[in-house]
């Protein structure tokens, strides 16, 4: 794996990386989703002097925090129903190595605590066990999507914490700030799935590679590795004309800007709205990971967001409870969920959604303790 | 206690004005060539093309951690001296900062206690 660029931004991502090699200090990774978080942190781990043990990665976002807990401390036998044997945590099973906590952001504050804890200490201690059990020698790298900052001031994240995470701190810029990169790697791409799919390389058009050039990529370089590699697929080796090329991104060189606040129905980007979608009801990703970095930087307008809700309201019959489990968060983020789609005033009315009025549930909404009549 | 030859080059790296500023002061007071940031990404551009003595930096400057540049500064100035700065004494930065071969003070910082470390250094 390389890192692929002849920008200003990655000349300096790569010192950054040289630097944060050279050292053991901790390593805070950030950037939106699908810049390649995980690329940094195993170019890091493999030129530190940890290279030789091994590099473990825990993702934090949608592990409930006993799961997380265990994952990271270990457990012993009997601390919760299906521990049937001691079992040690990724800390101690990467003994100088690394460990690569993904989406840091998305740790509830218990957990935060307790790697505050570890930390100080450096001592593991399994779950359900009396005292520490071990002291380890690993590198911490976290990453994570947000802007932590933000969460800070909101009360989300502890600023103590961050300091300590954040000794370190590498930005990988979205692809649409370094697009004089673009080229370089849809040809990287292209030539490395030719190959996989055995195909002949296909040539990329003008017209196609203006699209390419004119396209936002809200999924960045993870967005552009997909889409090379299903329109090689779709070509089979003639050469690559813009029309062949995903609706979203063909059509990118002339669509307008949409202007933020207009209503549900002007939203213009269905595509994008149904792909972040489907991220969350088919591939399990979380709201958090998915819409709201995008929504932040501004990718998505409000019209897009009050879709991707109505959306989600519709199979939930206008629940915003089992809207939360539906977009991949914890439940303990129902009124962090709420609060985010007020403030920007995208906190659709739930009676809008409801298929079977005067059931008396329009309290449920709010409290949120029953499923509302689950007939979709 | 004051430099003798060239005088030698502190920069220092705070984003508060006022600490900034008097830090900057005193090292001018005490014979210092003293060069003054308020901000992380203008530290690491003058760091990475100077000849710098002395590094003195805060912990918190904005969202990076000063420890940052002390590591960037190790690579091109690995006989630099320098002194982390921060408001808490935290256990986990401390080690941090003396693995990166930072001294770590804590704000306030007592004058004295600085002049001492600046001229043993």
């Amino acid at each position: 794996m390389q890192l692929i660029g002849q920008s200003e931004a990655i000349r300096v991502l790569q010192a950054d990386i040289e630097c944060a090699a050279r050292s053991d200090a901790k390593v805070l990774i950030t950037g939106e989703t699908g810049v390649g978080k995980e690329v940094v942190a195993r170019h890091i781990h493999q030129r530190s002097g940890r290279a030789s043990g091994p590099l473990l990665t825990v993702n934090c976002a949608g592990l409930p925090d006993s799961l997380l807990e265990s994952e990271l401390f270990g457990h012993v036998r009997g601390s919760f129903t299906g521990a049937y044997r001691d079992k040690p945590g990724l800390l101690e099973m990467a003994p100088n190595g690394t460990v690569f906590l993904d989406e840091v952001g998305e740790m509830s504050p218990r957990m935060q605590a307790v790697l505050l804890r570890f930390l100080e200490t450096g001592e593991i201690q399994r779950i359900g066990a009396d005292r520490s059990h071990t002291r380890v020698n690993v590198r911490l790298i976290t990453a994570t999507n947000r802007e932590l900052r933000t969460h800070i001031e909101a009360g989300a994240f502890r600023e103590d914490l961050y300091f300590r995470l954040n000794v370190i701190r590498l930005c990988i810029p979205p692809l649409r700030e370094r697009t004089e990169d673009i080229t370089l790697l849809v040809d990287h791409y292209m030539d490395f799935y030719s190959r996989q799919h055995r195909t002949p390389r296909p040539e990329v058009s003008p017209g196609a590679m203006e699209q390419l050039l004119a396209h936002r990529w809200p999924g960045n370089i993870r967005e552009l590795r997909n889409v090379v590699e299903r329109v090689i697929l779709k070509v089979n080796g003639r050469a690559i004309r813009a029309v062949d090329l995903p609706p979203d991104v063909f059509g990118a060189a002339r669509a307008p800007r949409v202007p933020a606040d207009l209503g549900i129905e002007a939203a213009v980007a269905p595509s994008q709205v149904d792909e972040l979608a489907a991220r969350m009801l088919k591939q399990g990703e979380s709201f958090w990971a998915v819409v709201y970095p995008l929504f932040m930087s501004r990718d998505l307008t409000r019209a897009d967001l009050r879709k991707i809700i109505k959306l989600g309201l519709e199979s939930t019959n206008g629940n915003y409870r089992l809207l939360t489990q539906l977009f991949n968060m914890p439940d303990d983020d129902y009124k962090k969920f709420l609060n985010f789609l007020r403030k920007y005033d995208c906190h659709l009315p739930f009676q809008l959604f409801r298929v079977a009025p005067g059931r008396g549930q329009s309290a449920s909404a709010s409290q949120g303790r029953t499923p509302a009549a689950a007939n979709m | 206690m004051t430099p003798t030859k060239a005088k030698r080059q502190v920069v220092v790296v705070d984003d508060d004005p006022d600490v900034l500023e008097t830090l900057a002061s005193v090292l001018k007071v005490w014979g210092y060539d003293a060069v003054p940031f308020n901000r992380f990404e203008d530290a690491r551009t003058f760091l990475s093309e100077s000849t710098a003595d002395v590094l003195i930096v805060d912990v918190r400057l904005g969202k990076y951690n000063g420890l940052q540049l002390v590591h960037l500064a190790r690579q091109s100035h690995p006989d630099m001296v320098v002194i982390a700065v921060s408001g808490y004494d935290d256990p986990v930065l401390r080690a941090a900062a003396a693995d990166a071969g930072a001294a770590y003070f804590v704000k306030p910082i007592e004058f004295p206690n600085l002049r001492d470390h600046l001229s043993a250094a």
